[in-house]
């Protein structure tokens, strides 16, 4: 025995021996870091066949320390030593082309094809050493989210909040109309819930709501508008070029100038530099015309079409500066104010007041983007993994300037195809200002 | 409960004619006095060995700097000005002293602590930028003796409490309130002429509550990593949810026993005393209060100190034995992750001899050792540490009546049996930033020079005692590869002061 262990023996012995604790003392298991075990499969459009060379990455929630593998030819991953705690765990697993058909025995117009899987906020312990992944291929669409400005700018030198906005990309080589293009956001918690009502991640069940009709997974399947707006036109109105985009402002207008609120009195900025010229947006929101109490800084801008107000929250187009936020495009042939719609969960009576949030496809979908604080201080998810299978963030946090914005992919001459696996965590990045129809470098 | 301890040798060597054999008059100064002063009694009952009332007031500044090697958890320069006073007074039977001290204390660029103090807990806030701490800390003491049965009993009883406010002057930036109440109740029996026997208890409580704020709100973000709060919550693990107030509620249970008096040319006294300790640590923000994990400490402590007086010679034995264990339940994870044990072992002789004149010589030895593992992180560190001082003091009486005595020491510290084991891909910003950099610092031999002087003369009405000493410790051999471009000035200090007895 060392010299060590044998003074501690012997403090031991006589803490032991003593025994005179006044104080109740917790009593637990030892906690031990655990070999984990993943198993990783395809769906059932592949038989949940083991999928092999999936890059898996854990990272803790807590302590943002990450932890990764690959998976053998067994679909077998074992990592070692693994702290318990709380984790958002991702695989990955990509193919070309060439590689996708010789994997699935059909061919795809897709350069690259992408399989995700995650959970977030899972639990590893003693108690919980093995689980299963299940990867599924994400709809790539030829429009994106390229970038959401949702911080806003300093609070005394910037423009606060009135300066966020929207863009919308076209990522494919043919031109596309937005007219009738639905932009929405997701209704959710921005803090964990318990009890009835909620998930075990804490965000809505809606499947609890009073009068649910879907008879299909409420939760995975749909999703629940905070706010609606459409972009106007019949048909063919309002072209988006390849490799072009589209701005939507909450004002169009230069926020790094004065201009005149709806109040008559100027609007001004300390440091123009904090913020962003959308004179040139090509919609803005504007709800001064439609009742209730608008904010001094929603002008029209006489050159900017509107968006069709579908579904307003609050008293303009204003994002979650924090970052709670899930942002998401859409088309639907139906109405959709003639969609269901429900209270939240937590509603146990309908009055007349009771707010209804229209029930949204999760097929409709053409791309969404899922928004967080941060890493360490996370707000239950809004969307499901086909539709966003991880979250971005803005360093920075509130009022920072900057902004969420689409990686770069390749390039064909003059037209950027930009990064698009269903996978935020990977397609983005952020820009230290918020940068309308900029590229990140 | 130093200055109670020196009001005990003062009153003992002036009044018991215990120390009527010194041939010098040390009565401040000298080693044979300040180890009386330290090692004699801690306990309430101490007063009653006081022979007479007195005050003893001072004033003292104190600078040190670290050098570039050191843990990140230790400022870059320290100072502190300190005022302390204290007294005994004997009303009728009964016998009061009392103390109290004010410290303001000034640090710099202090890494990875958001609270009040870096000790054994494993649960506190920190953060990786530097930062500098302007603290003021009071402290008051008073215990109580009465004599009963014709004083073959002492029935005595002491209160000890600390007030503390402590405030970082950068981003981000606690401001910290704490407080201490212990109680103690203590019971002598006369057993043989001038020798007693004893037993204490004790009680505290003690509330240390923080709030972090960033003066500039753009370090609120996450993308400002040096800013970013740490929960530490044992020796690897941490949790970086931005909570940015704290509460740690403490309580503390103990008991002892011990002897003290006098037998021929022998003064002795032995404290044994264990406590048992319990520390709440929770976190708080809007949403609520969280508790995340508490932590227990065991800890034994044994005093012993001998004094041997002849016509022709002294000796003095001090011993000191420490024994800490800790562990912890973590409310997060749910279970048990900590341990903490440390064990140090202190033995000084000091000898002086008449034949000598006034000079007095002592030898010591320190051993020590330390072990720290965090179970889920995967970290364990252990080493030990052994010091062996040599040191010598000699008075001086000049013509203007003034007493001149100078004291040097000289000592030697190496590390051994050392062992860290971090898991496999567990190397995370604390092992970084934090563990290694202590870890190798605790590991290089060094040694420290020590050298101080003290003047004193008595007037009418009071006595002076001013001073002035200085400090240097420096790395000795082959710096370890973590530190192996840094400089082996390890620590510098300065003090002086001025105290009076009256």
């Amino acid at each position: 025995m060392t010299k060590n262990n044998y003074l501690k023996t012997l403090v031991c012995i006589a803490l032991a021996v003593v025994g005179f604790s006044c104080e109740e003392k917790e009593e637990g298991p030892r906690v031990q870091p655990v070999d984990l075990s993943l198993h990783v499969v395809y769906g059932t459009d592949f038989n949940g066949q083991s999928a092999d060379g999936v890059n898996v990455t854990l990272t803790n929630v807590t302590s943002q320390q990450v932890y990764d593998g690959v998976t053998d030819a067994s679909g077998q991953l074992i990592l070692e030593g693994v702290p318990s705690g709380t984790y958002d765990i991702i695989a990955r697993k990509s193919y070309t082309a060439s590689e996708f058909e010789a994997f699935a025995g059909v061919s795809t117009d897709q350069e690259e094809v992408v399989f995700n899987a995650s959970q977030s906020g899972f639990t590893i312990s003693t108690a919980t050493s093995a689980m299963a992944l299940t990867l599924e291929s994400g709809r790539v669409g030829d429009l994106v989210i390229k970038q959401v400005y949702n911080s806003g700018s300093d609070r005394v030198e910037g423009a606060l909040f009135r300066d966020q906005f929207v863009e919308i990309y076209n990522n494919s080589n043919d031109t596309i109309y937005v007219d009738g293009l639905y932009v929405m956001g997701a209704l959710g918690k921005t803090s964990e819930g318990t009890g009835a009502g909620y998930l075990g991640n804490g965000q809505y069940d809606w499947s609890q709501s009073i009068g649910m009709a879907a008879t299909d997974d409420a939760n995975e399947n749909y999703l629940y508008a905070k706010w609606i707006y459409q972009f106007p036109g019949t048909g063919e109105e309002h072209p988006v070029y390849p490799g072009k985009s589209i701005i939507v402002a909450q004002t169009a207008v230069n926020h790094k100038a004065p201009f005149t609120g709806n109040k008559g009195e100027a609007v001004t900025v300390i440091n123009p530099d904090l913020t962003v010229d959308l004179n040139g947006a090509d919609f803005e929101v504007y709800l001064a015309e439609d009742g209730g109490s608008p904010l001094e800084s929603d002008i029209n801008n006489p050159d900017v079409p509107n968006m069709n107000n579908i579904f307003a929250f609050g008293r303009d187009f204003i994002l979650d500066n924090p970052g709670r936020e899930a942002v998401a495009i859409f088309r639907s042939q139906t109405d959709v104010l003639s969609l269901p719609a429900y209270a939240t969960p937590n509603v146990t009576e309908i009055k007349s007041t009771t707010k209804l949030y229209y029930q949204i496809p999760a097929d409709l979908i053409l791309d969404a983007v899922e928004i967080q604080p941060s890493p360490t201080n996370q707000v239950p998810r809004k969307l499901s993994t086909s539709l966003d299978a991880t979250y971005t963030y803005v360093p920075g946090g509130s009022y920072s300037s900057q902004s969420v914005i689409r990686k770069t992919s390749k390039t064909f001459g003059d037209r950027v195809v930009l990064m698009d696996t269903n996978n935020s965590e990977a397609d983005f990045g952020y820009s230290e200002i918020a940068n309308p129809r900029g590229f990140l470098q | 409960m130093r200055f109670i301890a020196l009001i005990t040798l003062l009153c003992l060597l002036n009044l018991t004619g215990l120390m009527a054999q010194s041939n010098f008059d040390s009565s401040l100064v000298s080693i044979q006095a300040k180890n009386e002063l330290f090692h004699f009694s801690h306990t309430p009952v101490s007063g009653y060995f006081q022979r007479y009332d007195f005050g003893f007031s001072g004033a003292n500044y104190t600078s040190g700097k670290y050098g570039e090697v050191k843990s990140p958890q230790l400022p870059q320069k320290q100072q502190e000005y300190q005022f302390f006073s204290q007294g005994k007074r004997t009303w009728n039977d009964w016998i009061l002293s009392g103390a109290f001290s004010y410290t303001k204390q000034l640090q710099d660029s202090i890494g990875w602590k958001q609270v009040r103090e870096i000790t054994s807990n494993p649960y506190y806030f920190g953060n990786i930028k530097p930062g500098n701490w302007n603290n003021d800390l009071f402290d008051a003491q008073l215990a109580i003796t009465r004599p009963v049965w014709s004083k073959r009993i002492l029935v005595s009883a002491g209160a000890d409490y600390q007030l503390e406010n402590l405030v970082r002057t950068n981003d981000p930036r606690p401001t910290i309130d704490y407080y201490n109440l212990e109680l103690k109740g203590q019971i002598s029996f006369q057993v043989l002429p001038e020798i007693f026997v004893y037993g204490l208890i004790t009680r505290a409580n003690s509330s240390e509550k923080g709030g972090v704020k960033n003066y500039n709100a753009s370090n609120d973000s996450y993308g400002q990593v040096e800013y970013n709060l740490f929960t530490l919550m044992g020796f690897g693990s941490y949790n970086l949810q931005q909570k940015r107030n704290y509460n740690l509620n403490g309580q503390a249970n103990g008991f002892g026993g011990g002897v003290i008096g006098k037998k021929g040319a022998f003064r002795f006294s032995n404290e044994f005393q264990l406590t048992n300790s319990t520390e709440n640590f929770i976190r708080k923000n809007s949403d609520g209060d969280e508790q995340i994990g508490e932590y227990y400490l065991r800890a034994i402590r044994n005093d012993l100190f001998i004094h041997y007086s002849s016509t022709d010679y002294m000796v003095q034995l001090i011993s000191g034995i420490k024994l800490d264990q800790g562990d912890d339940y973590n409310f997060l994870f749910r279970g048990l992750n900590y341990d903490y044990h440390h064990s140090a072992i202190s033995t000084d002789l000091v000898f002086s001899k008449e034949s000598l004149g006034t000079w007095e010589w002592g030898v010591g030895v320190d051993y020590s050792s330390l072990s720290k593992q965090d179970y889920n992180a995967s970290h364990y560190i252990s080493y030990a540490t052994i010091k062996a001082s040599v040191y010598s003091q000699v008075a001086w009486r000049l013509k203007s009546g003034w007493q001149l005595s100078p004291q040097l020491e000289l000592g030697f510290q190496k590390a051994m049996d050392e062992e860290v084991s971090i898991g496999a891909n567990q190397e995370n910003d604390f092992t970084r930033m934090v563990l290694y950099p202590d870890y190798y610092t605790q590991l290089i031999s060094s040694a420290e020079i020590d050298a101080r002087v003290d003047f004193s003369k008595k007037f009418s009405k009071f006595r002076i005692n001013p001073f002035l000493g200085i400090n240097q410790t420096l790395a000795v051999g082959e710096l370890p590869t973590f530190w192996e471009s840094g400089s082996k000035d390890l620590f510098s200090s300065f003090q002086l002061g001025v105290n009076f007895v009256h």
